[in-house]
């Protein structure tokens, strides 16, 4: 008997139509997964738990005990794009990257956006996040985002539209290749029977993008890592062998004379581009924050003089602010003279006064989130809340109106995963990182992340999130090339 | 008027620290107010010189080798038109509304704050704030505590730094930008010059120095060093050094004042 269990009524499901035959482009898969037997998928998972296990692939949660690590649990039910449908998602990430990239230039030089009026000047000069020291620098070309994770969700009519921007130092990309290994590893004959897209090729793309970064000729490369206390040092670790760099910590790094250099055994060397992982704030303590001992002291000199790069670049945290957020679809406009391929959640910005009436009115049907939060932790999801989970959100919103944006509760899309009850439908989303250097290029897949909680829509790893390997098909005319 | 300054910055380290890096802002430009006749800075190595995101001069040092004592001279003569107000320096004063670790407000600066909101604060209400900071917090005597605006408020009693950083944090919190300055005041308590920190607010289009240690709503003899969101954006010296165990970093970060400053 199968144990595929059918969508729920009203959802979008990415492998079943509503009548609970498999969409065209997924039947082979859909057939599969109706013939495998439980027991086989329970062998199978075991194997992936014991091989991520071994291959140290973990992730530790703050506010866990100190060192405690888990796994994040991979789903081996993949999920899948068709060709047409991922060539949409390309140009409109391309457009919003561009956009996005023209719009954080356009705040440290010009302020042409802020003059036209589509964007209040205090929206930008008196958020948090924007960094006074990166006024009238000019980053060769002009590039602020060399690394973007865009956050896509699609809604319940089929429709995707972006949830957030990552433009600071997304994270995931990791799982997106090793996903894939243990697919191939698991289940090789499914492979040889669909055209799916290779993703390998990115941490080569990746290093040649922080090379594109640099105005030097065969710039030295390397990766800034927090530490191994960083939820995301895995991650670190995995890309610089991966690309065959240095992986380094603030104290390998030094200035001197306003140029960075890192301690070798064979002497100091100079450092052209710093691929860093942790957040502005760290990165000089002589700069930002004193108390910061993952820094390197000096470096923001060096930077400013052009001396050195930092991917991606200090201040982008202004753009990805869901504050900002709302007005990234005028900023396509202002800056490209083109509508947005790619659409956002539409949304509440409680500093406005009409906004935030509303949303007090309707806290039981909206999300609301912390303009500045990340991780999931700082939101309310209204149709799952306690009363007096909204209380207490409503107190805090009246207490700081601009700290906090609401949206409608989306239906996310959902995808079927093994679960105890079977293969069930989960609520999931898809992050695609987008590079760019000379080129913006973007490997065909991404990070997709499930609820593995039957019914919840949180799928942030650090709430009990999973992942699932991304698989974009090729157009046919590409698999006869081959 | 001429204003002459020494200003000797000097430490003694016995920890036998691997590097040194410091970050001075010892260097004073000129302004509508301050004509820099001659300065000099006697460095123990060379650094070249920069400008800091807010403008400001600065030279960032790095030492290599371990020492076990520093000296910085800063050496010069300066014009100060004690009449005179500053100009317009072209950053945006939206820039300073922002807060900053040192600067951020609690329920108590909140309360404080409240006590002068309403639609159009005017140059008396923020002289009115100053006031009654100067008052909740006692001035001490005394190099920067390290201490945050909320915490010295507590405290009521800080130094020079605490006054100036309770200021910025009420200023803000009303929606009024205000920004941070050290330099040196001449001859206010005695016939010298003394390392000091005080404020500008952006009042009725134009920055108006509040300085709360001495109760001035304008500059009277202030010789301008940098400005900042806080203390540590624009304090003369700023340093971090890196520790030997077992060469990883264990450093602290180290912000060394003024020892002492003659006319």
């Amino acid at each position: 008997m199968s144990i595929l269990i059918p969508p729920a009524e009203g959802l979008y499901d990415e492998l079943l139509l509503a009548s609970g035959d498999a969409r065209p482009h997924v039947k082979g898969l859909a057939d599969w997964l109706r013939k495998t037997g439980a027991a086989r998928f329970e062998r199978k998972r075991a194997e992936a738990d014991l091989l991520f296990r071994r291959s140290g692939i973990t992730f530790s949660v703050y506010g866990d005990a100190e060192g405690a690590e888990r796994l994040i649990p991979f789903d081996i039910v993949p999920r899948v794009i068709p060709a047409a449908e991922w060539q949409s998602l390309v140009a409109g990430l391309k457009q919003r990257i561009t956009a996005l990239n023209r719009f954080i230039h356009d705040i440290y030089h010009d302020h042409e956006i802020i003059k036209a009026g589509v964007i209040p000047a205090e929206q930008v000069f008196a958020n948090e996040m924007y960094q006074v020291a990166m006024q009238g620098i000019d980053l060769h070309r002009g590039l602020y985002t060399h690394i973007g994770g865009i956050d896509l969700v699609r809604n319940n009519d089929g429709n995707w539209h972006v949830l957030e921007d990552n433009l600071r130092t997304p994270s995931g990309v990791s799982y997106m290749l090793e996903n894939r290994k243990m697919m191939m590893r698991l289940f090789p004959e499914l492979f040889a029977r669909h055209a799916v897209a290779p993703v390998d090729q990115y941490p080569s793309l990746l290093l040649e993008t922080l090379r594109d970064a640099s105005p030097v000729d065969n710039p030295t490369v390397v990766v800034l890592t927090p530490g191994r206390y960083n939820s995301a040092y895995f991650e670190h670790a995995f890309l610089a062998r991966e690309m065959g760099v240095e992986l380094v910590e603030g104290a390998d790094l030094f200035v001197r004379d306003d140029y960075v250099w890192m301690r070798t055994t064979r002497g100091p060397q100079r450092v052209d581009v710093i691929y860093r992982r942790l957040d502005d704030a760290f990165l000089d303590p002589l700069a930002f924050r004193p108390d910061s001992m993952l820094g390197v002291p000096g470096l923001l000199a060096a930077y400013r003089l052009g001396n050195v790069v930092i991917t991606n670049a200090i201040g982008n945290g202004v753009a990805d602010d869901k504050s900002i957020y709302p007005y990234v679809p005028d900023m396509v406009r202002f800056y490209l003279g083109e509508e947005p391929i790619l659409h956002n959640v539409p949304t509440w910005m409680c500093r406005k006064p009409d906004d935030l009436k509303y949303v007090l009115d309707h806290l039981p049907e909206l999300v609301v989130k912390e303009t500045q939060g990340a991780g999931g932790y700082g939101m309310l999801i209204g149709p799952r809340a306690t009363r007096e989970e909204i209380a207490d959100f409503r107190k805090r919103i009246e207490a700081k109106p601009e700290g906090y944006i609401a949206q409608p509760t989306l239906s996310l899309s959902t995808c079927p995963t093994f679960v105890e009850e079977g293969i069930a439908p989960r609520h999931i989303d898809l992050r695609p990182f987008v590079l760019t250097g000379k080129d913006i290029r973007i490997v065909p897949g991404g990070l997709t992340r499930v609820a593995l909680r039957k019914g919840s829509l949180v799928v942030n790893s650090s709430q009990g999130g999973g992942t699932k390997d991304t698989w974009i098909l090729e157009a046919r005319d590409a698999v006869a090339d081959r | 008027m001429k204003i002459a300054i020494e200003h000797n910055t000097a430490w003694h380290d016995e920890s036998g620290a691997r590097s040194v890096t410091q970050l001075l802002r010892l260097t004073p430009r000129d302004s509508a107010r301050q004509r820099v006749l001659a300065w000099d800075l006697a460095l123990p190595c060379q650094a070249t010189r920069g400008t800091d995101p807010y403008g400001n001069v600065q030279h960032v040092l790095t030492l290599d080798a371990p020492r076990q004592d520093v000296t910085l001279t800063a050496r010069g003569v300066v014009e100060i038109d004690p009449n005179a107000e500053e100009g317009d320096d072209g950053l945006n004063p939206l820039l300073f509304l922002r807060t900053s670790g040192l600067t951020q407000a609690d329920g108590a600066i909140g309360d404080l704050a409240d006590n002068f909101r309403m639609p159009h604060l005017s140059r008396d209400a923020l002289r009115a704030l100053m006031m009654t900071v100067s008052s909740e917090v006692k001035l001490e005597a005394g190099t920067f505590s390290g201490r945050t605006a909320a915490e010295a408020l507590a405290r009521h009693a800080g130094t020079c730094h605490d006054q100036a950083h309770v200021f910025l944090a009420c200023a803000r919190l009303l929606g009024v930008p205000a920004r941070y300055v050290s330099g040196y005041v001449h001859g206010i308590e005695a016939n010298r010059v003394t390392s000091h920190g005080w404020t500008e607010a952006y009042v009725h289009g134009r920055w108006h120095t509040f300085d709360v240690a001495y109760r001035l709503d304008r500059a009277t003899t202030h010789l301008k060093l940098a400005i900042g969101m806080d203390y540590l954006d624009a304090c003369p010296v700023r340093g971090v050094r890196f520790g030997r165990a077992r060469e990883r970093l264990s450093a602290h970060t180290l912000i060394e004042q003024a020892q002492q400053a003659n006319q």
